[in-house]
């Protein structure tokens, strides 16, 4: 169920928590050289409390910073509006949101097939979420993307889509079980060498209907 | 405070210990970006470049205490 706008995210407070920590450690880098010099700091604080200072502000703060923000980073690129802060993504995010679309993605966003984290639902295995490989392809479209060396429209790569994304939600639910070209064609499925779009329509508009320059 | 021994006055700021308050310093700062403003671009700047920053600061860091180790030892 999507989470009311009074409901807390843990997302949110591991944002507030990771800003505060990084700008402890900021000002205090910045702050303690100034005020040892200014009030004389160094000749009251002892050498042992100076290092206790020094591993705080320079190991256990910053990596609980960077930790959070990872968290909020793998987190947050979950949601829809993370993929469609990308211009590349935008029409794909707009076509999931029209409720006149009769697209795949359109279909399960406006009767709520999937109730959260739409774009995330069905590309698990890409992006900042799959396996390392994943990864690093999702870092190498975000350093295309910022140093602007793509070129438009962008090709889907990774053919065929994998099948699996769609499987584990619909397979084994007896709707899915009861149609008789599932249970056929069920092993060429899971390997992906039938596409469910094959049947079930197109899950984004195609590439030449979506204007991306705008 | 009275401490006999050596006080924070006393503490040599090495090449070291300045570079890791550099980059420690600067991967804060793209952490405080990222999370206060959500677009691509604050997320590549912590992403693929505060973080290899972070992971170089504490590095430095932890050279400088492993070097201010041996030293004692051979003290």
């Amino acid at each position: 169920m999507t989470p009311g706008p009074h409901v807390l995210e843990f997302s949110s407070i591991a944002r507030v928590f990771g800003i505060v920590i990084a700008s402890i450690v900021l000002v205090g880098l910045i702050v303690i050289p100034l005020w040892k010099k200014s009030v004389g700091l160094g000749s009251v604080v002892s050498f042992t409390s100076a290092k206790v200072v020094l591993m705080i502000l320079l190991f256990a703060f910053p990596t609980a910073s960077v930790g959070t923000a990872n968290y909020f980073l793998f987190e947050d690129t979950k949601h829809v509006d993370s993929c469609g802060q990308c211009h590349t993504m935008r029409p794909m995010v707009e076509d999931m949101r029209d409720p006149h679309s009769q697209t795949l993605a359109a279909r399960h966003y406006k009767f709520h097939w999937i109730q959260k984290d739409n774009c995330f639902q069905c590309h698990t295995d890409y992006g900042l979420h799959g396996d390392v490989q994943a990864k690093m392809d999702g870092l190498r479209h975000l350093l295309k993307y910022v140093t602007r060396t793509y070129d438009e429209p962008l090709a889907y790569r990774r053919r065929p889509y994998n099948n699996a994304n769609c499987l584990r939600c619909h397979e084994g639910v007896a709707a899915w079980e009861a149609v008789s070209s599932h249970r056929i064609l069920r092993e060429r499925l899971q390997r992906s060498e039938t596409s469910c779009t094959s049947c079930h329509g197109v899950p984004h508009p195609p590439i030449d209907r979506v204007n991306v320059h705008d | 405070m009275t401490d006999s021994g050596p006080t924070l006055a006393r503490v040599k700021v090495s090449k070291k210990l300045f570079a890791a308050v550099g980059c420690i310093g600067f991967s804060m700062l793209t952490v405080i970006l990222f999370l206060a403003v959500r677009s691509p671009y604050t997320m590549f700047l912590f992403a693929l470049v505060g973080q290899p920053a972070f992971a170089a600061g504490v590095g430095l860091y932890l050279w400088e205490v492993y070097a201010t180790l041996r030293r004692h030892r051979e003290i």
